[in-house]
């Protein structure tokens, strides 16, 4: 830091730079460090470090201007700051910022509150969009919901909802019903993470004959927040004419316990609009509802588009009853729901099933052979090995990552060689997932060996 | 929902990379997972496989693919971005075509234009610096893949965030606002033009008359080699003798092609495509 503090040749003064801030985002000093590192460089940061890192702070060149934010915060130079925070307009930056800040919440935190009230707007915006604050923040960041900048009150959401204090729900309440799309849909991200069961004050906002966008908005403010409140309010909503409506408050009512929930949902696997159907199948696999088992094997009936998620469902929840109502199905079904029945059956692994991912390996298709190949690296005994090894000289990729993956699984000892070819796949991902097995084939050779008298 | 496998991402990148030319390495992983990790669950799918057989099988996949580009791509952009290159269009290619623009237009391609940020700001410079006083005119193409973003840069309306490097001086005298959003004054949008295309086709169509400038400025960053080579050979084909192309900080030619020759302008680096006779 001393060098850099006295170099004034500018390639060898930048690459200190980067090389002193490499190191301190390498290592997290403690704040003792961190208050002797500003202490021993104040005296040399004055002849001239300032002006040159308030240059690069401000510079079309992205890894020095980090650089140069990392040893800002890191030294304490605090009269940087506004410069640093300016550069948060450009949201790739933000990101990169709002994670540095974590890192200097304490140090940072006094400061940013006093720049949360700067003349300049692009620093408040800064200063609330990347800060990280604790709840000693609370009053400076409720009082900026009111600033006079939309901007910089949709920032002041952000820095709330991270918070995750309910005091904070009367003011971003309030900003949801701003002008500015950026400030509502900022407030209602932030109400998306306060305690789901402090958000009952959204029932105003659950009137069905209110505005139909502010109720979409407060079922996804109670989608995002888990919330269990408002049960009845959310049930009634389920019969709604408008099918967003109907959607939304399935989506919250996921998030509600017991049978009575489940009977909801299912109910709603009969709703005359697709998008609700599917949703209410995407929840009972969520919420791993065996009694809906039966109901969505009797979808596979239909030929709703619906089918093709009902196929998923089954697989996801293993439904071996379902196991030969796919396969008979698998002939007349469509080509995309040909491959997610392969895939439902592999998730399923019913007896049997092998001789049909066989049939299916020698399609022409390309995409069924990969789904069928993942099966059979799955569900192959050693009596298949042969197969799979087969399947380790196939001229498609992901054909020989699967029998790379099946032939680890086997871990037989005669199966080391074609494991050893694949680990020099001119595909890397077929070579690392071959050099994985050969690891843990490895290993448990050694456990082996040490086990045995 | 599961997170991104390595089967996966090598499965989504090539098919990205096939269809836009756009490619997410190892070190990108990250954000084409962040990325598509939202459009997994509105779709109602629970893996990123079941995404990629969503693509390539399921009977709605031509209005996925439509919509893919806008989730992978960064639509970051804002008026005057990188500002120094609207001032060499004005300060230094409008004065060397001379008299040629009192005949026609100058004509200006924007690649990639996104909401139209570049391409207004494109327009903004040149009625700053006067061009209509001294009678010249300009038409200004502009093509982007995605047709959501074509059709808000139509519209001409923008948030907080799009004017960010603008004062406040530019700000009065270039937009109205309107309940916490930026209406940019319809004599701006003279002479503009916008379509949708993919930069990554094999075959582009462009207009009879060649471009006088071309703007593409941190699209090709995020190409694979091989698109990025091709794209450069569309814009070669699109450009009049010795016209020039204005590329983002991070993009360069230099080492990578003999077509086009790097000038340097106040301390800026762009391309200029080297005439019939070589120069």
């Amino acid at each position: 830091v001393k060098l850099l503090c006295e170099s004034d040749r500018l390639p060898r003064r930048d690459h200190l730079l980067q090389a002193i801030a490499a190191v301190l985002e390498r290592n997290a000093l403690s704040p003792a460090a961190l208050g002797r590192l500003g202490a021993r460089a104040a005296p040399a940061v004055q002849s001239g470090l300032i002006p040159y890192l308030r240059g690069l702070l401000a510079a079309d060149d992205v890894g020095l201007a980090r650089a140069a934010s990392t040893v800002t915060l890191s030294l304490q130079l605090w009269e940087l700051l506004p410069d640093l925070l300016v550069r948060s307009a450009d949201p790739e930056d933000a990101r990169w910022l709002s994670a540095l800040f974590t890192r200097f919440r304490r140090q940072a935190q006094p400061q940013l509150l006093l720049l949360c009230r700067s003349d300049d707007l692009r620093v408040r915006r800064g200063a609330l969009a990347c800060g990280a604050f604790d709840g000693r923040a609370l009053p400076t960041l409720i009082a900026r919901v009111r600033d006079e900048e939309p901007d910089v009150r949709a920032a002041a959401c952000k820095a709330l909802g991270t918070l995750r204090r309910a005091q904070a729900i009367p003011a971003l309440l309030q900003a949801l019903d701003s002008d500015s799309p950026p400030e509502r849909a900022a407030a209602a991200h932030a109400l998306g993470q306060m305690p789901g069961g402090r958000l009952d004050v959204l029932a105003p906002h659950l009137a069905a004959k209110g505005d139909p966008q502010r109720l979409r908005n407060a079922l996804e403010i109670l989608e995002a927040a888990h919330s269990t409140v408002l049960g009845r309010r959310i049930v009634a909503l389920l019969a709604d004419l408008r099918p967003p409506i109907r959607r939304a408050a399935l989506r919250v009512l996921g998030h509600h316990h017991g049978r009575g929930a489940d009977d909801r949902v299912m109910d709603m696997l009969a709703d005359p609009e697709a998008s609700v159907r599917t949703e209410a199948v995407e929840i009972l696999v969520r919420r791993r509802c065996r009694r809906a088992e039966g109901p969505l094997v009797a979808l596979l009936a239909t030929e709703d588009p619906l089918r093709y998620h009902v196929i998923r469902a089954l697989g996801r929840l293993r439904v071996v009853a379902a196991a030969a109502r796919l396969t008979a199905l698998y002939e007349s079904a469509p080509a995309h729901e040909r491959i997610e029945i392969i895939a439902a059956l592999n998730q399923i692994a019913a007896p049997g099933l092998l001789g049909f991912l066989r049939e299916r390996i020698e399609e022409r298709d390309i995409e069924t052979r990969r789904v069928a190949s993942d099966g059979l690296a799955r569900l192959a005994t050693p009596a298949e090995a042969s197969t799979l090894v087969a399947l380790a000289a196939d001229g498609d990729w992901t054909v020989r990552n699967h029998a790379a993956w099946g032939l680890g699984r086997l871990g037989l000892p005669s199966l080391r060689e074609p494991l050893l070819a694949l680990a020099r796949d001119v595909e890397p991902v077929v070579a690392r997932t071959a050099r994985s097995a050969l690891g843990k084939m490895t290993s448990a050779g050694s456990e082996a060996a040490v086990v045995a008298p | 929902m599961t997170s991104l496998s390595d089967e996966e991402w090598k499965l989504l990148s090539d098919l990205i990379s096939g269809h836009f030319g756009i490619c997410f390495p190892a070190a990108r992983r990250g954000v084409l997972e962040h990325r598509l990790r939202a459009r997994l669950e509105r779709l109602c799918l629970s893996s990123f496989g079941e995404y990629y057989r969503f693509l390539v099988r399921h009977p709605e996949r031509h209005a996925e693919l439509r919509e893919l580009p806008a989730l992978v791509t960064n639509n970051e952009t804002y008026f005057f971005r990188e500002e120094h290159q609207f001032r060499l269009l004005t300060d230094h290619v409008v004065p060397e075509l001379g008299t040629e623009l009192g005949q026609r237009p100058l004509r200006i391609l924007s690649a990639g234009c996104s909401s139209g940020d570049e391409v207004y700001s494109i327009v903004i410079a040149l009625q700053e610096a006067g061009l209509e006083q001294k009678g010249r005119s300009w038409a200004v193409d502009a093509c982007d893949l995605n047709p959501q973003r074509l059709a808000q840069a139509r519209d001409g309306v923008y948030e907080a965030g799009s004017l960010r490097a603008c004062d406040e001086v530019r700000r009065r005298a270039h937009f109205e606002e309107r309940k916490g959003r930026y209406v940019l004054h319809r004599r701006h949008r003279a002479g503009t033009r916008f379509f949708e295309m993919n930069l990554a086709a094999r075959h582009l169509e462009w207009p009879s008359a060649p471009y006088d400038v071309i703007f593409c400025r941190n699209v090709l960053i995020y190409f694979s080699d091989p698109a990025f080579d091709a794209v450069i050979t569309h814009f070669n084909r699109a450009l009049s003798d010795e016209g020039y192309l204005f590329l983002g900080h991070a993009e360069s030619l230099i080492g990578r092609r003999d077509d086009f020759r790097p000038v340097r302008l106040q301390g800026s680096i762009v391309y200029q495509r080297r005439g019939r006779n070589g120069r």
